[in-house]
């Protein structure tokens, strides 16, 4: 063959392979088109379980004024309980999105996980559900990871737990197709970064680049020659190698910082104020502007005190309100995000209408939240973003809008809605956007 | 009459002197030749017991498992955090190890002992080999780092 017809059919042939359709896992031809509404979503699980009474309606007063508009006072026992706060960082949040006043969580048990797996899944569960198990359908994190394109990787989506029990295992779920190779990161900041978990992984051993090299290369070779049956990358999600070694620099940074006593009262309160819902939202927005994924969702529990005293829940309201204000402002000035993220704010269960026998030191009843009582179904839920996509300074009041709506909303927002291979029972929340 | 003689002979010699026999009971150590027969993957609390008392020879305490574990299910990348625990666990003070010096004079001695160590099996020669070479070229390697190279690979999370 000449030269000149060598090159010719070269080129020919690689103009043709670029050409070509290109058949993807899911079965489709080329890539999703992708319609997005913006990069990021943060989804904020304001949870603990929290009755639009002393929420949206303000029985109690204003109790989240970094989230709604209005000056109420507060009730006399329940002011003289509480902590003093300065006022949030940024105006009340509902001026930059949709507040809807009359939210639901309207089947399966009202309890905390059943809150956060529906939440979480977008389908409701039942009595069937179990608290050590995983989620049995997809969770919004696999939803986005399998169907996004092109494929996302793990530091894109991030879960940010209040705890390092239970809640845990909502990063990924047991479905057939899905699974860890499609599962969030997931952080329990609270419990990691604490002094215990300093002394136990604040000091590792470090190497340099070049013994690093070396090590690498030796276990290489021993995993070469080694011929044993199963994995021990089965248990969990994993990162390739590159995106380890990131986050293990963000964890020294954490670890350095906490040690250095940076992490004590970052947020300049007064002493004692700080609690673990608003610690939970300061390492969520670490994450964030570490790695500025495209997917994360950090949940609040401190209301769940109501059980046993419901003045410590009024007070913890205001803090994760302030918390959540924080964290608006947080990703307004982190650049990548700013203006480019939607922020869904919303609690995975309410409380019951009518108190325990459990009195605070106001004489005030603990509330529970119970499966056949109405007011636990009812929530409030926030949309958030930029102007052009977020409707600015609305309220819906009329029933409108479930926790199964949350996933579809968000994979509408983040353009995978369309290549979902499940059918999804909720709605996208059209009310919220332009 | 010849033949009940023989038979009473034999029977009086059979049951005149009994050999006492003296039962020994001990461990020796018993070192598996080829990695392929770990077949069993450690669970993560075993793994974390195991790799404690390869480094102090000692159990870990209550204390500390339970904050080990309380990181452990903090963090979703459970290879990640293993190794985590590994590189935290061999800057203890307390734990077992040989000098740096030891390591360089000589290496087969520091090979062979870190196998059986770790992986409970002699090194093989081309094992013997390679490890002796990387310690040669490689001054600034510690015997921790070797521990870790070990502690880090496939067969060490089996048995």
């Amino acid at each position: 063959m000449k030269r000149r017809d060598f090159i010719r059919n070269t080129a020919l042939t690689a103009a043709g392979v670029l050409g070509m359709p290109y058949i993807l896992p899911t079965g489709r031809l080329f890539a999703a088109s992708g319609a997005r509404m913006v990069n990021h979503v943060v989804f904020c699980l304001f949870a603990g379980g929290i009755r639009n009474l002393e929420s949206v309606q303000k029985a109690e007063g204003n109790l989240m004024r970094g989230l709604l508009n209005g000056n109420e006072s507060i009730t006399p026992d329940i002011a003289n309980s509480i902590a003093n706060l300065p006022a949030p960082v940024n105006a009340a949040l509902q001026g930059s999105g949709t507040l809807f006043k009359q939210f639901r969580y309207l089947n399966g048990p009202s309890g905390h996980y059943n809150g956060h797996t529906t939440a979480l899944t977008g389908r409701y569960t039942d009595n069937s559900l179990s608290l050590l198990e995983r989620p049995p359908f997809p969770t919004l994190f696999e939803l986005y990871r399998k169907h996004s394109t092109p494929d996302k990787s793990a530091l894109n989506a991030w879960w940010i737990s209040h705890t390092n029990e239970l809640y845990p295992i909502l990063n990924y779920s047991t479905y057939p197709g899905y699974g860890p190779l499609y599962g969030a990161n997931q952080l329990s900041p609270t419990s990691f970064f604490s002094g215990p978990g300093y002394q136990a992984f604040g000091n590792p051993l470090q190497h340099n680049a070049a013994t690093q090299l070396e090590l690498e290369k030796m276990k290489t070779f021993l995993n070469g020659g080694f011929k044993g049956s199963g994995s021990a990358s089965g248990s969990g999600i994993s990162n390739p190698a590159e995106d380890q070694v990131k986050i293990m620099a963000f964890m020294d940074k954490m670890f350095q910082e906490l040690a250095a006593g940076q992490h004590t009262n970052p947020w300049g309160l007064a002493p004692g104020v700080m609690n673990g819902d608003m610690r939970n939202v300061f390492y969520a927005e670490k994450v964030m502007q570490e790695f500025k994924p495209e997917l994360m969702v950090v949940n609040m529990f401190g209301v769940d005190v109501c059980h046993n005293n419901f003045t410590n829940y009024c007070d913890n309201l205001r803090r994760a309100d302030w918390a959540v204000n924080h964290l608006w402002n947080t990703i307004q000035n982190t650049p990548g995000m700013a203006n480019d993220t939607v922020l869904i704010i919303a609690p995975e269960i309410g409380r019951n209408g009518t108190a325990n026998s459990i009195k605070d030191q106001n004489g005030r009843g603990g509330l529970d939240h119970t499966t056949d009582d109405a007011m636990s179904r009812e929530l409030f839920g926030m949309v958030l973003g930029p102007s052009g996509v977020v409707q600015q300074n609305k309220v819906v009041n009329t029933v409108y809008g479930e926790s199964i709506d949350i996933v579809p909303t968000i994979a509408k927002v983040l353009g995978f809605d369309t290549e979902l291979e499940v059918t999804l029972p909720g709605q996208f929340l059209q009310e919220a956007f332009v | 009459m010849k033949t009940l003689l023989s038979t009473f002979i034999l029977l009086l010699l059979l049951s005149s002197c009994k050999k006492e026999i003296e039962n020994v009971y001990a461990i020796d150590p018993v070192y598996v030749s080829q990695s392929g027969q770990k077949n069993n993957l450690k669970s993560d609390l075993q793994f974390v017991s195991i790799a404690y008392s390869d480094l102090f020879g000692q159990q870990i305490s209550v204390q500390e498992l339970n904050a080990l574990l309380a990181g452990y299910n903090s963090v979703g990348d459970k290879a990640l955090v293993i190794d985590l625990i590994i590189r935290n666990l061999l800057v203890k003070p307390g734990i077992i190890k040989s000098t740096q010096q030891d390591m360089q004079n000589d290496p087969d001695a520091f090979i062979d002992a870190t196998f059986e160590r770790f992986f409970v099996r002699e090194a093989n020669e081309m094992e013997r080999w390679y490890f002796g070479n990387s310690i040669k070229a490689n001054s600034q390697l510690l015997p921790e780092d070797i521990y870790y190279a070990l502690m880090s690979a496939e067969e060490y999370r089996h048995y």
